[in-house]
């Protein structure tokens, strides 16, 4: 047998939000209703006040000092950014006419030392040696002199490769004995041969002669005779002046060596004067 | 066979050894007998050649005996020859004292040996005859080298006032015909002098000194002057301002108004002066009536000395647009303007130089100490000082053919030397201003 369970009809309804609430009062939803409308409505009129009453102060109350618009620069205006370019830092002053002379006095003398006793030597040789304080007078000497010696008209001369008896104009670093002959023959026709100034460089620098010169036996200058003219009777007039001084003179070649003595003693030679690397 | 064969092959052999040596001369023997080259044919492969060459340059050595005929002019004229070598740094004109030469039998003629013996490579004769108020005078140049025939001959005539002048024309040609390029003898200065308080003078004097003359009104302060059409443009300080002029308008203002106006330079038909018109000094140019003025620089810096006639036509001028005093150039119708001049940090009064061999160089007055006179060369960029300890020196002003420099010294006047600051001369004593040289 089946029994009917106890039925509540409020178990069989479900609870709704349409279901009255028992503290919800018409007050109650006329307030709500307030809120939900009314807020907004409250911030919008807050709003338009806040835009008209701009509008109004700034119709009604004094201006007020307008921010300032910076003007357009000028070019003198600007200052340009320079950055330093990399490199080194060229001589700005102009040049010096007077060249400083290197001075030619002989070194000063050591200084003679004085008598120490033996502890006194010992305690030296315990001393740490310090570096001598600088000198501002002498390091200012030093570097005065060290500019002296670069601009000094009597140059150290490097140490490069060749021969005693070459030439500064050489190129080769081995010669023979002919070779070593042939330059100082190069250097005793070389001296004192002048063209005038007249003759500018440009002009020199292409103008070539050749002179036959008959050396004897005893190597004196015997004669000469000009074989090829330059085409230019003031070059040519230059070396006949310069060779008529040296005979005059009574000038001599300079011996040759042994092995080459017969290519020069009594015989002729031939000279090419070159206008070219003038002074 | 065999052996027949071999006999003929031997034979044949020696036939052909036999023509061979008498065909063919042997290498190496010199054949004493055997005529000289002609002179354009390669030197023998035996003889020993030397080559020379890196000659030293000397002065050309000219003399220059006194003019034969009038007793008057004939010395005269011949100094103002031997003068004119003496200035150009070229020549060195040998003492008349040390002539050997038989000067009444030779007349206009030349003996070569008497002058190789004095060792000179150039002698100039002459001969000065009066024809009524008139003068004829005739001139030779000899080369020693090239022996009794003279290379230049000419016969002038004129007035005796007129023999400087011919003596000017006719050592223009002899350099001309030595180097190729014509000279500048006879030209003229022209420079500002300070006579007192309140008072400079205009001055033009041909280059060796002769005949300095006033040019001005003598009035007042006249300064700046250069040569241009019409004559010496130049300006006049006023209470008013200043305004510029030239010779022959009786000192009538062509340019003027609006503060001073001044430094003109004046190259063809264009005028290029300096002027406070628009309330700083500027460059501008004008047309030789002193319209057209047209503004070229337009820089806060001072802008002031233009000086025209550089190489394309450009203008040079100083400005302190850099800070210090220095040398700018710009095209001559204006333009962006270059500066010239970095070294030193004061330079002014620049002077072109356009005519000579080494490219276009600008003189200025620098001041390294003292003033002193300083050359640029545009191409190289080299920087040669011509004076140094040797008092002030300022306001240089080259020659036409670039071959001379003139500037003023505290020394004691103008003094004219090479671009190198060499021989120098004084060639007019006193005081003398921003100096200009004829064109």
């Amino acid at each position: 047998m089946t029994r009917a369970l106890y039925y509540d009809p409020i178990d069989g309804r479900p609870e709704t939000v349409l279901a009255p609430f028992d503290w919800v009062s018409p007050e109650g939803i006329m307030g709500g209703l307030g809120v939900m409308f009314g807020v907004p409505l409250i911030c919008s009129l807050l709003l338009l006040f806040a835009v008209t009453g701009e509008v109004v102060a700034g119709a009604v109350l004094p201006d007020e000092a307008e921010e300032e618009i910076p003007a357009i620069l000028e070019e003198e205006d600007i200052i340009e950014a320079r950055f330093v370019q990399l490199g080194r830092d060229f001589e700005r002053e102009l040049p010096n006419r007077q060249v400083p002379r290197l001075s030619t006095a002989p070194p000063e003398p050591a200084a003679v030392p004085t008598e120490e006793t033996p502890v006194q030597r010992a305690e030296e040789r315990e001393r740490p040696r310090e570096p001598p304080p600088p000198d501002a007078v002498e390091d200012l000497l030093q570097r005065i002199g060290d500019r002296a010696q670069a601009f000094a008209e009597i140059a150290e001369e490097r140490e490069r490769e060749g021969d005693p008896e070459g030439l500064e104009e050489g190129t080769e670093t081995e010669a023979t004995a002919g070779d070593i002959y042939r330059g100082r023959l190069y250097s005793f026709f070389r001296r004192g041969w002048s063209i005038p100034t007249t003759l500018s460089r440009e002009e020199a620098s292409g103008l070539t002669a050749i002179v036959n010169v008959q050396i004897g036996q005893d190597l004196e200058l015997v004669s000469f005779g000009l074989r090829r003219s330059s085409g230019n009777a003031v070059f040519d007039q230059s070396i006949i002046e310069h060779l008529t001084r040296l005979q005059a003179s009574d000038q001599h070649v300079p011996p040759p060596p042994e092995e080459v003595a017969d290519q020069y003693i009594g015989q002729s030679i031939a000279v090419r004067f070159h206008g070219r690397s003038a002074s | 066979m065999i052996h027949r064969k071999l006999s003929l092959l031997a034979s044949s052999l020696a036939v052909a050894a036999i023509v061979a040596a008498f065909a063919f001369p042997v290498i190496g023997q010199e054949d004493e007998n055997m005529t000289p080259a002609p002179a354009e044919e390669a030197l023998p492969a035996r003889i020993a050649v030397i080559d020379v060459d890196s000659p030293e340059r000397s002065l050309y050595r000219i003399a220059v005996p006194n003019l034969r005929g009038e007793a008057t002019l004939g010395p005269s004229g011949a100094e103002v020859l031997r003068n004119d070598f003496r200035l150009v740094s070229l020549f060195e004109v040998l003492d008349s004292r040390a002539f050997v030469a038989d000067l009444d039998a030779e007349g206009l003629d030349l003996v070569p040996g008497a002058w190789t013996a004095v060792g000179a490579q150039g002698v100039i004769k002459g001969n000065v005859e009066t024809e009524g108020r008139q003068i004829r005078v005739q001139m030779r140049f000899y080369e020693v080298a090239h022996g009794a025939t003279p290379r230049l001959s000419r016969t002038y005539r004129g007035s005796r006032g007129e023999l400087r002048q011919f003596m000017h024309t006719f050592a223009n040609e002899v350099l001309e015909l030595l180097t190729g390029r014509a000279g500048a003898f006879g030209t003229r200065l022209t420079f500002s002098r300070r006579r007192g308080v309140g008072r400079k003078d205009v001055m033009v004097a041909t280059f060796d000194g002769d005949r300095v003359s006033r040019v001005s009104s003598g009035e007042g302060i006249a300064m700046l002057p250069a040569f241009g059409r019409g004559g010496v443009w130049y300006s006049i300080l006023t209470e008013n301002g200043m305004f510029i002029t030239r010779t022959g308008i009786e000192e009538r203002a062509l340019i003027e108004g609006g503060g001073l106006n001044m430094g003109v330079s004046v190259c063809g038909n264009r005028v290029f002066f300096s002027s406070t018109r628009d309330g700083n000094s500027e460059i501008y140019s004008a047309n030789l009536e002193g319209e057209d003025i047209r503004r070229l620089t337009n820089h806060p810096g001072i802008d002031v000395s233009p000086t025209c006639g550089g190489p394309g036509g450009r203008l040079a001028f100083v400005s302190t647009r850099h800070g210090s005093p220095q040398i700018f150039s710009m095209p001559a119708g204006g333009g962006t303007a270059t500066r010239v001049t970095f070294r030193g940090h004061h330079n002014q009064t620049p002077a072109w130089c356009t005519g000579g061999p080494d490219g276009p160089l600008l003189a200025f007055t620098g001041q390294a100490g003292g003033f002193d006179v300083f050359t640029l060369n545009l191409q190289t960029q080299q920087y040669t000082r011509l004076t140094q300890g040797q008092g002030t020196n300022k306001d240089p002003a080259f020659s036409p053919d670039c071959r001379m420099v003139a500037f003023y010294s505290s020394r004691g006047g103008i003094f004219i030397s090479n671009p190198e600051g060499l021989n120098q001369n004084l060639v007019i004593p006193g005081h003398a201003e921003t100096l200009r040289w004829s064109r």
